[in-house]
């Protein structure tokens, strides 16, 4: 018998009991849905928010845009991304402290978005690398791949507990431990509540099948490239969502990065660089 | 063997010098991404290399670190496919920066 099914309710129907999203976000997204909408629009939004409104200044400034020089209004910063970027950094920064200041127990905060953050600038960096248009998709691929670990975390502390120990004596893949725990993983989760917060459909697939069994094929570009970010950073051990050990390269998603492996270190560097200084802009104060 | 072959944590097998017989990077030495890129910069196309297989080099350095740090990263990447190129290269990055950094 699962540990969902002891307590009575499946995992997946207490995706109402996780946080959501701040109503920030929400009226930053109808003024960017509607087609008469104006960036001046969307800045006062933005701005009646100031712990946004001081994070998105900071993320704007970070490496991960690499600006000639600082901005220092929420308007001047949305007009220079540019409103695809900016789509994107609002969610990021809504997610982010969607979660921010729960305790997780077994896995820190910091590590869990460190990991995420680094998977996403990783992934970006590859769409760059392959000169796909708007790269920043990839970016939040990346970022919010694992969110369903988060959700597991808060819904489940004590089982997740065991998932970790029994993962660490290399039991198995931890999405494995879990399955057999919770009889769903945190893809399948992280999916869920993607969808319930109304997130684009490329970024739930990504985040529900970003662990690719050796035979599958990645349906979508995005699927691929978080699938082969998630193995680098976790080589690399940049924080960590729970995993400890390097998950398997499915080698169809490998092939559609268009990488060799001597592009490699080069995508590392970049990566680790960026990340840094993209991190501490997200968490810090 | 060509430039666009090395991958990073092979070994030189003689030294590589500029026009002037200067050297520039010695035997023995470990490639790193660096050196590659440096190479490229001098417009060199072909070093020579000890062996392909992975390096046995930092051995001599600090054997026992070495083979201390081979043996984490060996059970880091149990679970994953180590025969993959990739994953094989991932590994050797992690090794030499884990080597630089002790």
């Amino acid at each position: 018998m699962s540990a969902a099914e002891i307590q009575g309710t499946p995992i997946l129907e207490r995706i109402d009991d996780l946080p959501s999203l701040p109503s920030t976000y929400h009226h930053a997204r109808e003024a960017m849905d509607d087609p008469n909408g104006s960036l001046e629009t969307l800045a006062q939004i933005i701005s009646t928010d100031p712990a946004m409104s001081a994070r998105i200044l900071r993320v704007a400034n970070s490496a991960l845009y690499g600006l000639p020089t600082r901005v220092d209004s929420v308007w001047r910063a949305l007009s220079i991304i540019g409103v695809a970027e900016t789509r994107s950094l609002i969610l990021a920064t809504a997610v982010i402290s969607a979660f921010k200041d729960l305790p997780l127990g077994a896995v820190s905060m910091r590590s869990f978005w460190e990991h995420s953050v680094t998977c996403g600038v990783a992934s970006r960096t590859i769409a760059r690398r392959m000169h796909l248009s708007s790269p920043e998709r990839f970016y939040l691929a990346g970022l919010l791949h694992d969110i369903g670990r988060l959700c597991l975390f808060i819904l489940e502390p004590t089982t997740m507990s065991s998932a970790l120990q029994a993962h660490r004596e290399r039991q198995g893949p931890l999405h494995e431990i879990e399955r057999q725990l919770f009889a769903t993983d945190h893809a399948v989760v992280g999916a869920a509540l993607l969808r319930h917060w109304g997130i684009p459909e490329p970024y739930c697939v990504a985040a529900e099948t970003h662990h690719l069994s050796q035979d599958a094929e990645p349906t979508c570009t995005e699927t691929a490239l978080t699938h082969v970010a998630d193995i680098i950073v976790n080589s690399l051990r940049i924080g960590t969502s729970g995993t400890r050990w390097v998950p398997l390269l499915n080698d169809s998603a490998w092939r559609m990065t268009e990488l060799v492996t001597r592009d490699l270190p080069d995508i590392v560097e970049t990566t680790i660089s960026t990340a840094r200084d993209v991190t501490s802009a997200f968490l810090e104060h | 063997m060509k430039l666009e072959d090395i991958t990073p944590g092979m070994l030189l097998a003689k030294d590589v010098s500029d026009p002037n017989g200067t050297p520039l990077i010695r035997a023995g030495a470990i490639i790193t991404e660096r050196h590659v890129r440096a190479l490229k910069s001098w417009g060199i196309a072909e070093i020579a290399i000890q062996s392909d297989a992975p390096t046995p080099s930092a051995l001599t350095r600090d054997s026992a670190s070495v083979q201390e740090l081979k043996t984490m990263l060996d059970i880091q990447f149990s679970l994953s496919n180590p025969d993959h190129p990739a994953v094989r290269a991932l590994y050797e990055i992690c090794l030499e920066r884990a080597l630089k950094h002790c």
